[in-house]
């Protein structure tokens, strides 16, 4: 059963963006465009009506009384950058690139950049231009998802990272996606393609700063290619403004004997959502998820994890881990599917969770879809309080109580930071999970 | 020879249940005090509420340590004036290395009476020498706090600890209970060689066994949370031969 909560809502809104965006779009982006307007249109947002369960915990109705009146364009404002943690060093990056308000601003790119602008002709190389054509909005499935949908027919400047065969980075790209639009009910799309070509390894950062206080809607697509025996390292940090709503689709396909490695890093945002589906393509790919989320106030984040072991001898391991505080939720919905054929499978996964509040809640629910013999799958789940007896045991040694509660929190947090190799980055998320765990023991 | 502590009529509830019915004692620097009792008779809350326990209450009497009534202080201001307590079932802490902990400790200590920090190469040094006193793995430091250590490696780490904290008075519940006789000499030992003129031990044991390395000044009976009976080493023996019923 299809629900259109506005028939039509976004035509107008489509019509007005087209009158710029027809200039810039090449023909096959104005028929994908079109494709994605019926769709999210005849979607409509999501609802919790009875029997979407993946919509089951996670309720976005606000969403439709205060966005959706102003969606990005291509005109954008620069806006002072404040941060309060522990900034990248611009030496210790292969670059940086940045979006405003979804829109990627960084016309120029260096000389030895692997970047290129989506839909700058100017800037698109024929080979890259390629990899467009063959992958963008290919990957993620639009039919029934609304937001990717939204994203794929109103994406601006969208970042193209394009790495080609045989080819090592040891330093990581940077995405920075900031948000400073200080209009009520902003609809930002930032839109990313990631082609790591056979052999390669790369590390890519994909960071969400905020810097202003209105309600927003900062609705992102990835999309990620993996080939052959290369690596893609993967760092997400989340720190959107405490009112926005903060939405994520990625898909992943690993060719392979290739590997996926992410880290999920989340701490702002009102509502956030994160889709992951990663596909192994191919026999003999690997991926490793993990993820670290620390909410409080009214936070609400929903992660949907789908594993999709298309070929046989794929493994994964996933680890989620939660500290709660206040009146905040989490919704983790890990999935792992093994198709047919796929024998060998060896996939493991696990969400757990620190309640520090009597008022926070956790939801977490695995599903496995097997079809398949001769496989290994194991999962776990977890959700409990602070271990009082631990507390006494750190202050009968002479440590304050505070500390000892923030040593024990920030050491469930650890598991998912100390798994991170490459120093640099460790210390950076380590800050980043640091910034916001003072908060809460702060407020506590 | 000072007061270390003096028990002044101490009564103690856990929950709704009352535990510790009057309890007077005295311990000065330098000397061991037993206290032994068959179960439940309130020996490991009497070291609960002298290390500031949060379940345990005290409803009347007094427990000054060096002068100071412990009862209104934070377990963590009892350590950072010179208590300890080794636990009977130390808590597993995911996460966090026992090094780290140690440290934590040690500096929290420091902080509170204006010093600096320690010197973490020196510090890693020294509790490497530290745990040669119990003959422990070095490489247990290195992990997270109890986490799948054996009943005799918990025993251990507690009395490595009480030897990096150098505490005024420690509180050792059940050092002994778990240990087959080879660790219970080498945990044993390793108490005696931290004794100093100037610090105490209380020491709670179900057996006689462990007096038999580290021989008490005092022992006293503790039953149903009053000690009935106080005396010397050789009260140990014949409670071994008689048990508690004949006090």
């Amino acid at each position: 059963m299809k629900e259109t909560t506005i028939p039509n809502q976004f035509e107008k809104t489509f019509s007005e963006f087209e009158k710029i965006s027809s200039k810039i779009d090449p023909e096959w982006v104005k028929s994908i465009r079109k494709e994605s307007l019926l769709i999210a249109n005849s979607l409509g947002l999501p609802t919790a009506r009875r029997g979407n369960e993946e919509w089951k915990y996670t309720d976005i109705k606000a969403l439709n009384k205060t966005l959706f009146s102003d969606f990005s364009t291509y005109n954008i404002d620069d806006k002072p950058i404040e941060i309060n943690y522990k900034n990248l060093e611009d030496d210790s990056l292969h670059e940086k690139i940045v979006f405003k308000d979804g829109i990627c601003i960084s016309k120029t790119f260096q000389k030895d950049s692997y970047v290129s602008n989506i839909l700058n002709d100017n800037d698109i190389s024929p080979e890259n231009s390629n990899q467009l054509r063959n992958y963008l909005a290919k990957l993620t499935i639009l039919d029934e998802n609304f937001f990717a949908a939204l994203n794929t027919t109103f994406f601006s400047f969208g970042a193209l990272i394009y790495i080609p065969d045989n080819t090592n980075i040891t330093k990581p790209i940077h995405l920075s996606i900031e948000s400073s639009s200080q209009s009520e009910g902003n609809v930002a799309n930032p839109r990313i393609l990631v082609v790591l070509g056979k052999n390669s390894n790369a590390t890519l950062i994909e960071e969400y700063l905020s810097f202003t206080n209105t309600k927003y809607l900062n609705n992102a697509v990835i999309e990620i290619i993996i080939g052959e025996n290369s690596n893609l390292n993967h760092y997400r940090m989340q720190n959107e403004s405490i009112e926005s709503y903060a939405i994520t689709n990625t898909t992943v396909w690993i060719e392979s004997y290739a590997h996926y490695e992410s880290t999920v890093t989340d701490i702002g945002g009102s509502l956030v959502r994160n889709n992951l589906n990663v596909i192994t393509k191919q026999e003999g790919a690997s991926a490793k998820l993990n993820g670290i989320y620390i909410v409080d106030e009214k936070q609400h984040i929903d992660n949907q994890v789908i594993i999709d072991h298309a070929m046989p001898n794929t493994n994964s391991r996933e680890l989620y881990k939660g500290i709660l505080s206040g009146h905040s939720r989490s919704v983790f919905h890990g999935s792992i599917i093994v198709r047919e054929g796929a024998y060998k499978v060896d996939a493991n996964q696990a969400d757990k969770n620190l309640l520090l509040s009597d008022n926070a809640e956790a939801d977490t629910k695995p599903a496995f879809w097997v079809y398949c013999d001769d496989v290994k799958c194991g999962h776990g789940a977890a959700c409990g309080k602070i271990d009082e007896s631990a507390i006494f045991y750190l202050q009968s040694r002479g440590i304050p109580e505070i500390q000892a509660r923030s040593m024990l929190i920030y050491a469930f947090a650890n598991e998912i930071i100390k798994d991170i190799k490459d120093e640099f980055i460790r210390e950076y998320i380590e800050s980043f999970v640091q910034y916001k765990l003072e908060k809460l023991i702060e407020i506590r | 020879m000072n007061n270390i502590l003096d028990i002044h009529s101490l009564h103690a509830t856990i929950g709704e249940k009352k535990i510790l019915n009057g309890i007077d004692l005295k311990i000065q620097s330098g000397e061991v005090h037993a206290i032994m009792g068959p179960n439940g008779s309130g020996k490991s809350t009497l070291a609960n509420v002298l290390a500031g326990h949060p379940s345990c209450k005290v409803i009347d009497g007094n427990a000054l340590f060096l002068g100071q009534d412990l009862v209104s202080l934070e377990p963590e201001v009892r350590a950072q004036l010179g208590l300890f307590l080794s636990f009977q079932n130390p808590a597993e802490i995911p996460g966090v290395r026992l090094d780290h902990f140690m440290r934590a400790g040690i500096n929290a200590i420091r902080r509170s009476k204006n010093q600096d920090d320690v010197d973490i190469l020196g510090f890693d040094r020294a509790i490497t020498k530290k745990a040669e006193v119990v003959s422990m793995d070095p490489q247990l430091i290195k992990r997270s706090v109890n986490e799948g250590f054996s009943g005799g490696e918990k025993k251990r780490s507690e009395i490595m600890q009480m030897a990096v904290f150098e505490p005024t008075l420690a509180i050792l519940d059940e050092p002994d209970s778990g240990l087959d006789v080879d660790a219970l000499k080498i945990v044993a030992e390793g108490i005696n060689t931290l004794r100093t003129k100037d610090n105490s031990l209380l020491l709670i044991t179900h057996y006689n066994r462990i007096l038999n390395y580290i021989e008490p000044d005092f022992v006293h009976i503790l039953i149903n949370g009053k000690i009935v009976h106080s005396g010397d080493k050789t009260l140990a023996q014949e409670v071994e031969n008689k048990g508690y019923d004949w006090l």
